[in-house]
């Protein structure tokens, strides 16, 4: 197991070099100019000059990322080009808006997508299975911005029950609950029908085996045939799903905070690629490919948790 | 009541006479009672709310620097923020920001020398920085001032060129000399832009002459009626009152800027109560909506001028005649349709019609559009069929509407609109590099001369060294001296005809091609009680004033 730890994290220690030097270059080869945004549209081709001098910007691109390189490794993310503030004081600030935006999607999912699937596998074809389709092929069809707006224009603008827009003030835990919850169930929504869909598969899957139907005849009761042996079996490909969808999870969560309003590094992301703060982008899109990657490695060590009979070759 | 005053007037018996008393005091009782209950319910909504916070709702992602040198203090993103933080040496009229009059704001009174070429202020005594910095300056407005000339940063440098002294005559006392007379020197020492006055003290201890002031309390600081409390990247910057403020404490207690880029969830907390006061869209069925829901939509000025702008080195553009087949293709009231008559004016002029010295100079006959005459005068450039032009369009609501209703339009007479969509500020880039034949561009300057300098005069053109806003390679001798003459004159009538030449000349070489003049829909709680007359101001957005308030709501 160790082994195979240490192979994956160089895996991911590769993978995330690669990330972090295409996006350099692309940032820089691509059309923005943070000089241009930053002193606007009367600004003197001088002044423009100045300005990219004093950010680097007029070096050569490896010289450049030399630079960006010494610094990374001794772990400086530099300052943002437009407000002049530590990137990583900014990505802490709202790191965890976007946590609880990841956790409550994922509780969403998880809390209101497995119990209907699974009485849907234990009674399949009754009219409660029916009805479970149907809203689940509504549910995976509806893409998160317009259950978010649904969402907003129904129960903050018509039913007046919860805020439309915002993340909560200060430490206020009631506010950060009721800012909270429209946005968690936008982006749980979609993983919510997807996961009732495939639980009930699953488990429908696992019941027809022949040692559910040893289990059965061994005159064991049926909710241990069915939380133990069958549960607990047809979990595994949940969790691959569960990997995926965290990391769909973080791109939902882009949408959703720019709808919502929420503060959130996925609106920290668009709105530093639209100014052009080169610094921001590249520690930002940093932590979403780390996070991906992370939580790959996390999936696969817990699939030897679950099922033992998976050896690390 | 309606019945008794029907009642046919005849002399009355007793009886008569007793129940027409009668009926006479039940109808004083229901007038008075009414008087009452109207007064009661006037009183009760002109009450305060406990809270005085006004929450804005930006339109856009973030703030940009704060920095009177930096061009946030013309745009949207930053501009209410720092409008309420600096003062100027004099200042635009609440209210009314295309006013060609100015008020007095850290200067009480000033004089010009005989010479034209010396300005003399004097300043208010007792004004005080906000956190600590001391009192207010000639030595401050000397730094301020330079800072705006000579520092690498400033994206003013071109506008104070002709600034050849600043200097402090006494603690109380600055002498601005200048190279050439500038009868628009107000202008560029109010609060707007470069003229907004920064602390020295504090941004010498930043060290910031050379970069852009941060958004700190140490940095961003001022002397106007708020001051800065807290910034939320992407999220939100909050200013608290200054109880010091020189003109008396405002009602407002706090400003909250909320970045909301997206203009549904604007408009979702704007409906929800959550916003006092944000932008709205351009559109007449939006509007409409939004006033029956009991807001207050303002048409605010100076209005947005937008003009398509053609590069005049590239084939067919250089053609006249194919440009104004361009203008009869697409015609102005399209535009209007589009965007509604209540915040569209027909553009007469290439500069706004709230400018001083604007004149009808002709534009308006592309009122109405006739595809007929457009494709005559193509057939006459030499293109009967057409032609293919490609550029590069911004996703920007504000250019893009207009750029697919004139693919459409120009579809008709043959020309066809080949457009890669980019983000607006990859959209901005390419155009600032040339890399458009046509380009859409707006902008709400209240002087003619800035318009006719950035736009048409030949040290603007696009990539050299004074570059600005000529896309189009516009290069006219008689309209740059027309243009420096306006600039230096202080006899008011040489200006305005130098001024309505240039305009003349402009609309006649047909160098750009308007599209329409557009006044900022703004959009606010019926509960935010302005205290003023909104007409017009340069900060998207509505100031607050001393009288300022929020009503129980």
């Amino acid at each position: 197991l160790r082994a195979y730890i240490f192979r994956s994290l160089g895996r991911a220690l590769v993978t995330m070099l690669l990330v972090m030097t295409l996006m350099f270059v692309i940032l820089r080869l691509g059309p923005l100019d943070p000089a241009h945004f930053i002193l606007g549209d009367y600004a003197t081709a001088e002044t423009l000059r100045n300005l990219r001098e004093s950010l680097g910007l007029d070096r050569a691109i490896y010289d450049q990322y030399l630079v960006f390189l010494s610094k990374m490794v001794r772990g400086d993310l530099g300052f943002s080009y437009v407000n002049k503030l530590s990137v990583l004081s900014q990505l802490l600030d709202v790191l965890p808006y976007t946590l609880e935006l990841v956790v409550g999607g994922l509780l969403v999912g998880i809390l209101l997508g497995i119990p209907p699937g699974v009485i849907a596998a234990l009674k399949p074809n009754t009219i409660f299975d029916q009805i479970l389709q149907l809203i689940t092929a509504v549910g995976i069809s509806i893409p998160t911005f317009v259950t978010g707006i649904l969402l907003i224009s129904t129960f903050s603008l018509h039913f007046d029950l919860l805020p439309a827009i915002g993340g909560g003030e200060g430490s206020n835990l009631k506010s950060h609950i009721l800012h909270l919850i429209l946005p968690a169930f936008s982006c749980g929504f979609l993983m919510m029908a997807s996961i009732a869909r495939l639980s009930r598969a699953a488990l429908l899957d696992v019941l027809k085996k022949d040692y559910i139907m040893t289990a059965r005849s061994k005159g064991l009761a049926e909710s241990i045939v069915v939380l133990k042996h069958a549960l607990r079996n047809s979990l595994l490909p949940l969790i691959t799903f569960l990997g995926i969808y965290i990391n769909i999870l973080l791109g939902s969560a882009v949408l959703v905070e720019v709808i919502f309003t929420r503060p959130g590094v996925g609106r920290l992301i668009v709105e530093s690629i639209k100014m052009g703060d080169f610094p921001m982008v590249q520690t930002l899109l940093m932590l979403y490919a780390g996070t991906v990657v992370v939580v790959n490695l996390i999936i696969d060590i817990t699939y030897s948790f679950v099922d033992p009979r998976i050896a690390f070759k | 009541l309606v019945r008794y005053f029907q009642t046919e007037v005849h002399l009355p018996n007793r009886k008569e006479g007793t129940m027409n008393a009668l009926r006479g005091s039940i109808v004083i009782i229901v007038i008075l009672g009414l008087i009452v209950f109207v007064s009661t319910t006037n009183s009760s909504a002109q009450e305060l709310a406990k809270e005085q916070v006004v929450v804005y709702g930006m339109p856009a992602g973030d703030v940009g620097p704060v920095d009177p040198v930096g061009p946030g203090s013309v745009a949207v993103h930053t501009a209410p923020v720092t409008h309420h933080v600096y003062d100027a040496l004099v200042r635009h009229p609440i209210g009314d920001g295309s006013s060609p009059e100015f008020e007095p704001d850290l200067a009480t009174n000033w004089e010009v020398s005989p010479d034209k070429l010396s300005w003399t202020f004097h300043l208010r005594k007792g004004v005080k920085w906000h956190v600590g910095f001391g009192e207010v300056t000639a030595e401050d407005i000397v730094y301020s001032l330079n800072r705006s000339k000579n520092s690498k940063v400033s994206a003013w440098r071109a506008n104070y060129a002709n600034f050849k002294e600043i200097k402090a005559i006494d603690k109380y006392t600055v002498q601005i000399t200048t190279a050439k007379p500038d009868p628009f020197l107000l202008s560029k020492v109010a609060n707007y832009y470069g003229g907004m006055i920064v602390c020295k003290e504090a941004t010498e201890k930043a060290g910031a002459f050379d970069r852009l002031l941060g958004l700190t309390k140490e940095e961003f600081v001022g002397t106007g009626p708020f001051m800065f409390s807290e910034y939320k990247p992407k999220d939100r910057i909050v200013l608290v009152r200054n109880d010091d403020y020189w003109k008396g404490k405002f009602i407002i207690e706090k400003l909250i800027f909320r970045y909301i880029p997206d203009a549904g969830a604007r408009e979702a907390a704007l409906l929800k109560g959550e916003l006092a006061d944000t932008l709205g869209l351009y559109d007449a069925k939006w509007i409409r909506f939004m006033r029956s829901k009991g807001l207050i939509v303002t048409p605010l000025g100076p209005g947005d001028l937008k003009a398509l702008y053609f590069n005049l080195t590239v084939k067919p553009l250089d053609d006249k005649r194919v440009r104004e087949a361009i203008a009869w293709g697409i015609g102005q009231e399209e535009a209007v349709k589009q965007q509604g008559e209540e915040i569209s004016r027909i553009l007469t002029s290439p500069v706004i019609s709230d400018a001083w010295g604007h004149i009808d100079a002709g534009w308006a006959k592309y009122k109405k559009r006739d595809p007929e005459k457009a494709k005559q005068l193509l057939a006459e450039a030499g293109y009967p069929n057409g032609f293919t032009i490609k550029l590069f369009m911004s996703t920007g609501p504000w250019f893009l509407d207009k750029m697919v209703l004139y693919q459409g339009l120009l579809r008709e007479i043959g020309i066809n609109l080949e457009m890669t969509l980019v983000d607006d500020p990859i959209y901005q880039a390419n155009v600032f590099k040339d890399l458009n034949p046509i380009v859409i561009k707006g902008g709400r300057y209240a002087l003619a001369t800035y318009w006719l300098r950035y736009f048409y005069h030949t040290e603007s053109i696009v990539n050299t060294p004074k570059a600005s806003n000529n896309f189009m390679h516009y290069s006219n001798p008689e309209v740059d001296r027309l243009i420096e003459l306006a600039e230096t004159t202080f006899d008011k009538k040489a200006q305005l005809d130098s001024l309505a030449k240039v305009q003349r000349i402009v609309v006649e070489d047909l160098v750009s091609v308007p599209v329409v003049e557009t006044l900022l829909p703004d959009i606010r709680s019926p509960w935010l009680d302005l205290g003023y007359e909104p007409k017009s101001n340069f900060i998207t957005l509505e100031e607050i004033g001393p009288k300022t308030r929020i009503l129980k709501h």
